[in-house]
């Protein structure tokens, strides 16, 4: 039976060893920002600030690495003992582990990131005396970006329990083995598509391409059969994050030390 | 308390470790675990907390697969490594990190154990030696109050003061709802304190038997020289005089060695098996 008290203690647990590290990485990148706007408002130049992919991309770096350290326990038998004997059960544990490194890393981020670019932003519009806009991205677009640092967490949350050793290099070497493998499957479906040549036949793409124009896959009239392909692909691929983090906790319920 | 039932376990197809292992524990008692490196001692205690999962045979705590790391078996054993493991924070902090996950944490003794041992609680982990960080582990487990406290080495890294203190602390904790099973190769810090002997040996339990049993039917005394001692079933040679077993025929009170017990049960394993009818 799930226990909230219990998986309170997990995230309690989790927060409290990770807390300093965090306020650390949190007050560098504030000081960061600060310093962004302030060469910003200097020279008078919007481009000098740093963009929304930017702060996207280092998302994506801290959500990562939460991931991967949420979950370091595991990487040695003393302390993956003391885990897995602390009285809760895998389902809490692996809650709370998830949570902190999802929603909870994403949320805390945004929100002191959001905090610092407004404080910064209208402090130097007063003392500058400009009106540099705010700038605050759309919701829709925080969502989006969301959903795609979830994908990559995703796959370095199951890397983090799947992997005994060095977690992080696995990870990426599986993603890239695995990249690979779809790659090649996807050349020889197209051939087997559209094409009807030899296999890997690249000319024979080039040419097709160029005889019909196409500027992009969208358009490409797409065979009945492939099309109802491309449905199964995007639920596959949609379905991704929550296939790892499935995977992973089963991974970590079975785990032996 | 614990059962472990027609128990196979192997790390690989080369290396099995258990074959065909049966052992109960129970109440009341504190077990001393002894093996030589190699026996098989840190296995049998992760199977016992399911660390590990046995490839046939079942392993049960309180009658609970210890498979399923169900929170009801978690709450009521304690796992005390030989390395132990402390996330680095100061004493107090670690304690209101873990504390609440034991439904029946004494913080009072906690405190006493902390004190009886000279540790700080406002120490941080990272600025302590390994014996330091040790004794506030074993200060967690003693306070935890679970039914069956597992330790692994528990004097290792100790001083010899702090050896004592160990003792009387565990000595103060057991009752006859709970146990204390210590794995060991320091048999004579932990000899006052054991009161039930578990040799483990080549996938075997040469022995599991409490003191009074042993003593029942063994003697251990020191004599001078072996001569005209035809009784003396195992003899070891020390500056003192020969450390020597002899069957226990009339009764005799005699004070257990443990190590001379130990190197008895591994040299003769039949032997012991006709005496304690194993």
């Amino acid at each position: 039976m799930f226990s909230f008290k219990r998986f309170s203690e997990q995230f309690k647990i989790i927060w409290m060893q990770n807390a300093q590290k965090q306020a650390i990485i949190l007050i560098i990148i504030s000081l960061l920002y600060v310093f962004f706007h302030f060469k910003m408002f200097n020279e008078g130049r919007v481009e000098l600030y740093p963009t929304f992919s930017f702060w996207m991309g280092f998302l994506t770096v801290m959500l990562i690495m939460n991931s991967l350290s949420v979950f370091s326990v595991l990487l040695h038998q003393n302390s993956s003992i003391h885990y897995y004997m602390t009285p809760a059960s895998i389902g809490e544990k692996y809650a709370a582990a998830w949570l902190y490194s999802t929603i909870f890393t994403f949320v805390l981020y945004v929100t002191v990131i959001s905090f610092v670019h407004w404080v910064s932003m209208y402090l130097g519009n007063t003392i500058t005396g400009r009106s540099l806009p705010m700038g605050f991205p759309k919701l829709a677009i925080i969502r989006e970006a969301f959903y795609n640092i979830m994908y990559v967490q995703s796959l370095f949350l199951l890397g983090a329990v799947a992997f005994r050793k060095n977690p992080f290099w696995k990870t990426v070497l599986t993603l890239i083995l695995l990249g690979i493998i779809i790659g090649l499957i996807s050349a020889a479906l197209i051939r087997w598509y559209i094409l009807g040549s030899d296999a890997f036949n690249t000319s024979d793409i080039t040419s097709y391409t160029w005889n019909l124009n196409v500027q992009s896959m969208d358009d490409l009239s797409l065979p009945r059969a492939l099309g109802n392909f491309k449905t199964l692909i995007t639920i596959v691929v949609t379905s991704i994050p929550f296939i790892c983090w499935i995977a992973a906790y089963f991974r970590l319920k079975t785990r032996e030390v | 308390m614990i059962e472990l039932k027609n128990l196979n376990f192997a790390y690989s197809k080369r290396k099995t470790i258990f074959e065909n292992l049966s052992l109960t524990i129970e109440g009341g008692h504190i077990y001393g675990l002894l093996g030589k490196n190699g026996a098989g001692k840190t296995t049998l205690l992760k199977l016992m907390t399911g660390m590990r999962f046995p490839q046939s045979g079942t392993s049960t705590v309180f009658d609970i697969d210890t498979k399923k790391r169900s929170v009801k078996m978690l709450e009521e054993v304690y796992f005390l490594q030989e390395e132990i493991w402390l996330p680095d924070v100061r004493v107090d902090v670690y304690l209101k990190m873990y504390a609440n996950s034991y439904p029946r944490f004494d913080h009072e003794l906690f405190k006493r154990c902390l004190k009886e041992f000279e540790i700080n609680p406002l120490d941080k982990m990272k600025s302590m030696s390994f014996g330091q960080r040790k004794k506030v582990a074993i200060s967690f487990a003693l306070a935890t109050q679970c039914k069956i406290l597992i330790m692994d080495e528990p004097t290792n890294g100790l001083d010899i003061p702090s050896k004592g203190q160990f003792r009387k602390l565990a000595a103060e904790v057991i009752g006859d709802d709970r146990c204390i099973i210590l794995s060991t190769h320091q048999v004579r810090d932990l000899e006052s304190l054991i009161d039930t002997v578990i040799v483990l040996e080549e996938s075997r339990i040469l022995m599991n038997n409490t003191i009074d049993e042993i003593c029942k039917r063994l003697v251990f005394k020191t004599l001078p020289s072996l001569e005209n001692q035809t009784d003396v079933i195992y003899s070891e040679f020390t500056p003192r005089g020969y450390l020597a077993v002899t069957p226990n025929m009339n009764e005799i009170d005699s004070k257990i060695d443990l190590e001379i017990l130990f190197n008895m049960t591994i040299q003769n394993p039949n032997l012991i098996k006709q005496l304690f009818n194993h």
